[in-house]
């Protein structure tokens, strides 16, 4: 588990236009943030691609992360995350959800369980998923978590696309209502 | 945390509709849409980042993957110009693929094309510290260097070199397009003779960041006024200010 405040002392420096403070971050943040953009890009390359867009843009513009917003690493995690849903939606995935690779669901991989119950707001969404519906919950991991298409969930929980679209606003307004408005 | 931009919780369809474009779902057109709304509506803005935060650990709970060993030298090339703008992307003309490669290889060209400048000792230099000369190297599909583009510094004119002789297939002309900035309609600079030319007077101030293109159209030109044949050339406008700025510490 990375902790947040060596990142966040990193990202300060980079913002200061520190290189070596970049890439003492990227050997702390990129294997993390590039399993995030296989997940969800699914190809290597194109993940690869999001990892450098990634750092560039953090290299230029560290100074736009806020401290009081979150942890550096869930901010990285989130461009991240931005970066690859917008190159996934111009290259043409050609790897289906429906590989080896998708067998290791959050709600099936212990070892993400118990990293998610590292921290206290990891602890809060785990008990809120928890509390979801079995379909609504894994609708929303199999989104999230492997960057999975309305239709994907539909195909991978063997259910109408009308029937996925509306566990996922259900889940979200109750994840909220969950975690609350802040 | 309290946010004094919190959400209007009056709007539930929207919030959800922020949920979903933080968890993914929203895709495509959608998700575009919902970005231009996004870069609008502060509102939307702050809905935005309470979803992000909500589903903040989740995307932490990923197992690490170590990238390929190239990938950071890929970035340090990328950073290693000054003051480069990001390459336009796919935004321009979606079906070349030329712009990815461009991309990619931004941060080498950039290098490559100071390079050059170097060695040519153009007389760029028309005194006064800014704005400075700028330079650009323009790359076929393979990345070979065909043609070097130079700018005087206030960006009105710009020269076309060749550095190999490449000429346009029969009955077909090499026209030469600016595009001046991301998102910006490219603009005609007219056919481009293999043997070169200067243009004297350019339709729009050429600046670090632009792309030159160079395309395959009729002799006569593109009937359009737009790019009608494949882009067979191209490069990213780059300033001619010696060495990186060393970080201020």
């Amino acid at each position: 588990m990375l902790t947040p405040e060596p990142t966040a002392g990193l990202l300060l420096a980079v913002g200061r236009g520190d290189r070596d403070a970049l890439a003492a971050l990227y050997r702390e943040a990129a294997p993390h943030l590039f399993a995030l953009a296989v997940r969800i890009t699914r190809q290597s390359s194109i993940a690869e691609e999001v990892v450098q867009d990634v750092f560039v843009a953090v290299a230029r513009k560290a100074q736009s992360y806020d401290p009081s917003r979150g942890t550096a690493m869930a901010w990285l995690a989130t461009i991240t995350r931005n970066r690859a849903l917008d190159l996934t939606a111009r290259a043409r995935r050609t790897t289906a959800l429906d590989d080896a690779r998708t067998g290791r669901l959050v709600d099936s991989d212990p070892d993400a369980f118990e990293r998610l119950a590292a921290t206290e707001a990891g602890r809060r969404l785990r008990a809120c998923l928890e509390a979801l519906p079995e379909t609504q919950r894994r609708a929303i991991v199999l989104a999230f978590f492997d960057g999975a298409t309305h239709e994907e969930v539909a195909a991978r929980l063997a259910s109408p696309l009308g029937t996925v679209k509306s566990w996922v606003r259900r889940a979200l307004i109750r994840l909220r209502d969950c975690l609350g408005h802040d | 945390m309290t946010d004094p931009r919190a959400p209007e919780p009056d709007d539930p369809a929207l919030d959800v509709l922020a949920g979903e474009y933080v968890l993914g779902t929203l895709r495509g057109a959608e998700r575009q849409a919902f970005e231009a709304r996004l870069a609008r509506e502060p509102t939307l803005r702050a809905q935005v980042r309470a979803w992000e935060d909500r589903f903040a650990p989740l995307g932490l709970a990923v197992a690490p993957v170590a990238p390929p060993a190239t990938l950071w030298p890929a970035i340090e090339r990328a950073l290693a110009p000054p003051a480069l703008a990001p390459a336009p992307r796919a935004r321009l003309w979606d079906s070349v693929a030329l712009w990815r490669n461009l991309a990619f290889g931004a941060g080498a060209l950039a290098v490559l094309a100071l390079a050059i400048a170097g060695l040519l000792t153009v007389p760029l230099a028309e005194r006064g510290p800014t704005p400075r000369p700028a330079v650009a190297v323009l790359v076929d599909d393979a990345r070979q260097a065909a043609w070097l583009a130079l700018a005087n510094p206030a960006g009105t004119r710009l020269e076309l070199r060749a550095l190999k002789t490449l000429a346009p297939p029969a009955g077909r002309a090499f026209e030469l397009w600016l595009i001046a900035g991301p998102g910006e309609p490219p603009r005609s600079l007219g056919l481009l003779p293999p043997e070169g030319r200067a243009i004297e007077q350019l339709p729009v101030l050429l600046r670090p960041g632009a792309t030159l293109a160079i395309t395959v159209e009729p002799a006569s030109g593109s009937p359009t006024g737009a790019p009608t044949g494949p882009v067979v050339l191209s490069g990213t406008v780059i300033a001619t200010d010696g060495p990186p700025p060393r970080p201020a510490s």
